[in-house]
C-alpha cells in the first residue's frame, strides 16, 4: 500500500477561509462560428458586462490561403467573396454583440493550429478567462472537444467549455 | 453553422445576461479542486448564485477507469475534506452551499449531480493523473468537458 500524503483540505482550518473576489479584466473568446462558439460568445459577452471585462476574440483559421489580418480586413475579405468561413462570421457576430452591449472587443484572425494558437493568445494576451466552444465534429478522426481539451492541458488559465446543447 | 444562420443572427442581435444562479463544484481536496471552490464561491457571491458542492467517493478506483495507481496516490488522496472548505468559504462570504458526498463512478456522478441541480455551471479543478497516465486517459476535468451539456470552468493550481 503506498503511502497517503496529508489531502490539502484536510489541514485547512476555518481561518483559512478568507473573502474572495473574482478579477475578470480580460476574456479570451475562441470562436469558430460554430453553434457553441455562438452560445460561448453570448457567455463572454455576458460575463464582460458584469464584470467590465474587455474581450479579445480569436478564430484561428487553419486555411493557409487566408493571411494574418486584422479584423478591419475581414469584411472586405467577404466581400471580396475570400472565403465562406464560418470563422469570420463568428467573429463578426462577437463584434457585432459587443457593440451592442457595450463591451469592448477585439477581433482577431489567426492562422494555424487551433489549440495551439488559443494557448499563445493565452500566453500574450494574458485573460483571466478563455471561453470556447466545444463543437461536436463528425467523422470518425476527428474526436470531440479536441480543442477543448489541448487548450486545457496547454494552459493554466482558467478555461469555460460550451458545448452545443 | 452556416453563413445564413449567421447572418440571422446578426439580424436578431439583442441584450445578452448570462444567468448562473446555480453552481455545481466537484471537489476532492485537492489543490486545485481548492482553487476551484474559491472561484466558485467568488463567482457566486458576484452573481448572486448558490453552490451544491459534491465530492464522488469513487467505486471505481482513485479516478473513472478502475485502475488505482501509486503514482496518483502519491499526490493526495480524495477527501470528503473538500466540502467543508467549500461551506468555510461559503459562510465566510456569505453564499450558500449544500455539500453532498455521492457514491459513484466519478464523471457520471459529477454529471449526473449537475444535472439533477439544475446547474447553471460545473466548476472542477483539474486535478489528478500525471504522466503516461494523463496521455493516456486525460483527467476527470477532461472527461467532464466532454461529456457534460452544461458549461464547465476548469481551474488549475497556480
Amino acid at each position: 500500500m503506498a503511502q497517503r500524503t496529508l489531502n490539502p483540505a484536510e489541514g485547512f482550518r476555518p481561518t483559512d477561509a478568507q473573502e474572495l473576489y473574482i478579477d475578470l479584466r480580460k476574456i479570451l473568446l475562441a470562436t469558430d462560428g460554430s453553434r457553441s462558439a455562438l452560445i460561448a460568445t453570448k457567455y463572454a459577452i455576458g460575463l464582460a458586462k458584469i464584470f467590465k471585462a474587455q474581450i479579445r476574440a480569436v478564430f484561428v483559421c487553419g486555411n493557409n490561403a487566408v493571411p494574418n489580418q486584422p479584423v478591419d480586413k475581414i469584411s472586405e475579405c467577404l466581400k471580396a467573396s475570400a472565403s465562406d468561413e464560418p470563422g469570420y462570421h463568428g467573429l463578426i457576430v462577437a463584434g457585432a454583440y459587443a457593440q451592442e452591449n457595450n463591451v469592448t472587443c477585439e477581433e482577431i484572425v489567426l492562422r494555424g493550429n487551433t489549440a495551439k494558437k488559443i494557448i499563445e493568445s493565452g500566453r500574450e494576451f494574458m485573460p483571466d478567462l478563455i471561453i470556447i466552444g466545444n463543437s461536436k465534429k463528425s467523422g470518425i478522426r476527428r474526436t470531440l472537444g479536441s480543442v477543448a481539451d489541448a487548450v486545457i492541458k496547454g494552459t493554466d488559465i482558467p478555461v469555460l467549455v460550451i458545448r452545443d446543447v | 453553422m452556416t453563413q445564413e444562420a449567421n447572418n440571422s443572427e446578426l439580424k436578431s442581435l439583442k441584450n445578452v445576461d448570462v444567468q448562473i444562479k446555480k453552481i455545481l463544484l466537484a471537489t476532492d481536496g485537492s489543490i486545485p479542486a481548492i482553487q476551484a471552490t474559491e472561484y466558485s464561491v467568488a463567482l457566486a457571491k458576484v452573481m448572486g448564485a448558490k453552490i451544491k458542492a459534491v465530492f464522488v467517493e469513487s467505486d471505481d478506483g482513485i479516478f473513472t477507469d478502475g485502475i488505482i495507481d501509486k503514482e496518483s496516490l502519491k499526490e493526495s488522496h480524495p477527501s470528503s475534506a473538500g466540502l467543508e472548505v467549500a461551506q468555510l468559504y461559503a459562510k465566510k462570504n456569505n453564499v450558500v452551499c449544500e455539500t453532498v458526498v455521492i457514491r459513484g463512478s466519478i464523471v457520471k456522478a459529477i454529471i449526473k449531480a449537475a444535472e439533477d441541480y439544475g446547474a447553471n455551471i460545473i466548476i472542477v479543478g483539474n486535478t489528478g493523473r500525471t504522466g503516461l497516465r494523463r496521455v493516456a486517459l486525460g483527467s476527470v476535468a477532461e472527461a467532464v468537458v466532454k461529456n457534460s451539456r452544461i458549461p464547465v470552468l476548469v481551474l488549475k493550481a497556480n
